[in-house]
C-alpha cells in the first residue's frame, strides 16, 4: 500500500526532472512520520534559491497529488542539502534577534511572507522568549509573523 | 514536440478530473515561449488552486527549468 504510494511519487518526479532539463536526483525514504523525499544534484541551486521556492512548489505539487493516497495521512515532506534544517536554524536566530529588538523598543515588528512550516517555528521559539508575544495576519501567501511586546 | 509542453500536460493531466480535455498550445517566440493550458471548465480550480498556489507552484517549475533551456515561459491557463 505504502509502495504504491512511493511508485507514484517516483514516477512523478521521474516526468518532472526529465522533462524540465533539471539535472537532479531523489531519493525517497519511509519514516513512521512520513515520507521523505531527498534532492541532490548539480541543479540543487535551483530548488533551494529564495528560500527554497522551488523546493516548496515541488513538495506542495507532490502532496497535492500523492498526500491522499498516503496511508494514515502523512505528509510528503522535501529537502535538499540539509536545507530544511539550515532554514529553521536561520530563523529561529531571526525571532530571537527581533524579540530582543521587540523588547528594546517596544515596538511591534512584522516578518516578510513566509510558508506555514516556516511561521510555526517563528511561533514555537518565541514562546520560550519573555515580553513578546506573536500572531500572524494575512491571507494565503501573504500571511506573515507579527511580534508584539507584551 | 516540446519538453516544456509535455511537461506542462502532464503535470496539468495529473492534477485535473478530466484529463482527455487538458490542452496545452506552445507559442513559441524568440525569448519567450508562451504556454496555453485549457482544461474542462470544472478543472480550473484544481490547476489553479487555493489563492492561485497550484498555477504559482507550476510557474516556478516552469522559471527554473527556462533556466536550463534559455528561455522565458510563460503560463496562460485560460477556461
Amino acid at each position: 500500500m505504502r509502495d504504491s504510494a512511493v511508485e507514484k511519487i517516483a514516477e512523478f518526479l521521474d516526468t518532472i526532472i526529465q522533462l524540465s532539463g533539471l539535472r537532479l536526483r531523489f531519493d525517497i525514504l519511509l519514516k513512521p512520520s512520513g515520507i521523505f523525499v531527498e534532492l541532490s544534484g548539480e541543479d540543487s541551486s535551483l530548488l533551494l534559491g529564495k528560500n527554497g521556492e522551488l523546493l516548496n512548489a515541488l513538495e506542495y505539487l507532490t502532496n497535492k497529488l500523492y498526500a491522499p493516497i498516503v496511508p494514515e495521512g502523512k505528509y510528503i515532506s522535501f529537502d535538499c542539502m540539509g536545507f530544511r534544517n539550515k532554514r529553521a536554524d536561520e530563523l529561529k536566530m531571526m525571532a530571537r534577534y527581533v524579540a530582543q529588538r521587540v523588547r528594546y523598543l517596544g515596538k511591534s515588528f512584522t516578518f516578510e511572507p513566509m510558508p506555514p512550516a516556516e511561521r510555526r517555528i517563528i511561533h514555537l521559539e518565541l514562546l520560550k522568549e519573555p515580553g513578546v508575544r506573536t500572531e500572524s495576519v494575512g491571507e494565503g501567501s501573504s500571511r506573515k509573523v507579527v511580534v508584539y511586546p507584551t | 514536440m516540446s519538453e516544456i509542453r509535455d511537461l506542462v500536460e502532464a503535470i496539468s493531466k495529473a492534477l485535473v478530473d478530466n484529463p482527455d480535455q487538458v490542452e496545452v498550445k506552445e507559442i513559441e517566440g524568440e525569448v519567450t515561449t508562451v504556454l496555453e493550458l485549457r482544461v474542462a471548465a470544472a478543472d480550473l480550480g484544481k490547476v489553479i488552486g487555493k489563492q492561485g498556489r497550484t498555477a504559482r507552484a507550476i510557474r516556478t517549475l516552469l522559471g527554473a527549468s527556462g533556466m536550463k533551456f534559455k528561455k522565458r515561459f510563460v503560463l496562460e491557463i485560460l477556461g
